[in-house]
C-alpha cells in the first residue's frame, strides 16, 4: 500500500475566447522533472501558443499526482459529505479553512463541534499550525491558530451516490 | 492545503505524506490520490482577439521516435494565417513550414513532451484544424 506517481506530469495551458469561454492545451512531461525546468518550458510554450491563437492565455498549470496503488477499504458508512470544517487564524489577521472528508464521530463533540482537546485533533493542529508542514493560507501567509472547527454535511453530488 | 511561493516539489511531497498520516485516523474514508499543483497567472490579463473562439481548435499529432507511441495536443483559437492556402489541404491543414508552427513544434519537442505513459515524443507526425461542436 504506497502511492505511486504517475508515469508523467502535467502542464496545462489555460485559455479564453473572445465569448469568455475556456480553453486548454495538456503537455505531459517525464514525472521526475524538476518544477523549475517546467516552469520554463511552460514560459516558452506559452509565447510560442500565444503566437498561433487568437485567444488570450490566463495562464498555467502544473501538476504532480501520486496514486493510491493499493487503497484500504473505507469504514462501513463513512461519507464523504459529512466534513470536518478546520477554520484557522492567519499571521495577516485572516482565516483560512480545510476540510476532512468523512471525519469521524470520535472526535466531535454532541453538539457538532470538533473536540479540540482530543489527542488526534491537538495532533492536528500541532503539525498545521507550528510543525514542519509547509503549508500555509492561499495568499501565502502563515497558520497562526485554530480558530474554530466543526462538522458540516454538503449536499450529495451524482457522483456520490451510492 | 496551499503552499508558499517557491516551496519546491520534494517539500510540499514531504509535507503532504506526513499530514495524510495524521489525517488517517480522523476519517472514515481513504485516500486514493495525491496531487501537487503549481499555477501561474497571466497579469495583466489579456484580451482575446475579437471574433476568437476555442471551438476552432489546431490539432497536433506527436510521436515517438519510432513512431510507436502518439500523443495529442490541441490549441485553441488557432489562427486562419497558420492554415495551407493552397492544395487539397487548403484551409484544414496547419502549414508545417509557417515560422511561428514550427517555432512552436521545436519548442515542444525540445521541452520534451510525452505522452501520458511518459513516452517522449519526437516528432510532428500531422496537424489540422478541427472544429468542436458550434
Amino acid at each position: 500500500m504506497a502511492l505511486v506517481n504517475q508515469p508523467a506530469g502535467k502542464l496545462t495551458i489555460h485559455y479564453r475566447d473572445a465569448s469568455g469561454s475556456k480553453g486548454s492545451t495538456d503537455f505531459h512531461f517525464p514525472y521526475a522533472t524538476l518544477t523549475s525546468v517546467v516552469v520554463t518550458a511552460a514560459d516558452l510554450l506559452s509565447a510560442a501558443l500565444n503566437a498561433v491563437s487568437d485567444c488570450a492565455i490566463d495562464g498555467y498549470t502544473i501538476s504532480y499526482t501520486k496514486t493510491e496503488d493499493t487503497p484500504a477499504a473505507p469504514a462501513a458508512g463513512s461519507r464523504v459529505e459529512e466534513k470536518g470544517k478546520f477554520i484557522y487564524r492567519t499571521a495577516n489577521a485572516r482565516t483560512s479553512l480545510f476540510t476532512i472528508p468523512a471525519i469521524v464521530d470520535t472526535v466531535l463533540e454532541q453538539n457538532g463541534a470538533v473536540d479540540l482537546g482530543n489527542a488526534l485533533i491537538i495532533a492536528l493542529n500541532s503539525a498545521v499550525v507550528g510543525g514542519d508542514l509547509v503549508f500555509c493560507a492561499a495568499d501565502g501567509s502563515d497558520l497562526t491558530a485554530i480558530l474554530d472547527a466543526y462538522q458540516v454535511f454538503t449536499r450529495t453530488t451524482r457522483n456520490q451516490r451510492p | 492545503m496551499h503552499a508558499p511561493l517557491g516551496t519546491t516539489y520534494e517539500d510540499m511531497d514531504v509535507s503532504a505524506t506526513a499530514l495524510a498520516s495524521i489525517i488517517a485516523p480522523l476519517t472514515g474514508a481513504t485516500l486514493i490520490r495525491q496531487r501537487i499543483i503549481f499555477k501561474a497567472v497571466t497579469v495583466p490579463r489579456d484580451v482575446a482577439d475579437i471574433g476568437s473562439s476555442i471551438k476552432r481548435r489546431g490539432v497536433f499529432y506527436f510521436a515517438s521516435d519510432d513512431e510507436t507511441y502518439v500523443t495529442l495536443v490541441e490549441v485553441p483559437g488557432i489562427l486562419e494565417d497558420m492554415l495551407e492556402t493552397e492544395g487539397n489541404g487548403a484551409g484544414v491543414l496547419i502549414d508545417l513550414s509557417n515560422g511561428y508552427i514550427s517555432s512552436l513544434i521545436a519548442t515542444i519537442i525540445e521541452t520534451p513532451i510525452t505522452d501520458p505513459f511518459g513516452n517522449i515524443m519526437g516528432n510532428i507526425l500531422a496537424a489540422y484544424r478541427q472544429s468542436r461542436v458550434q
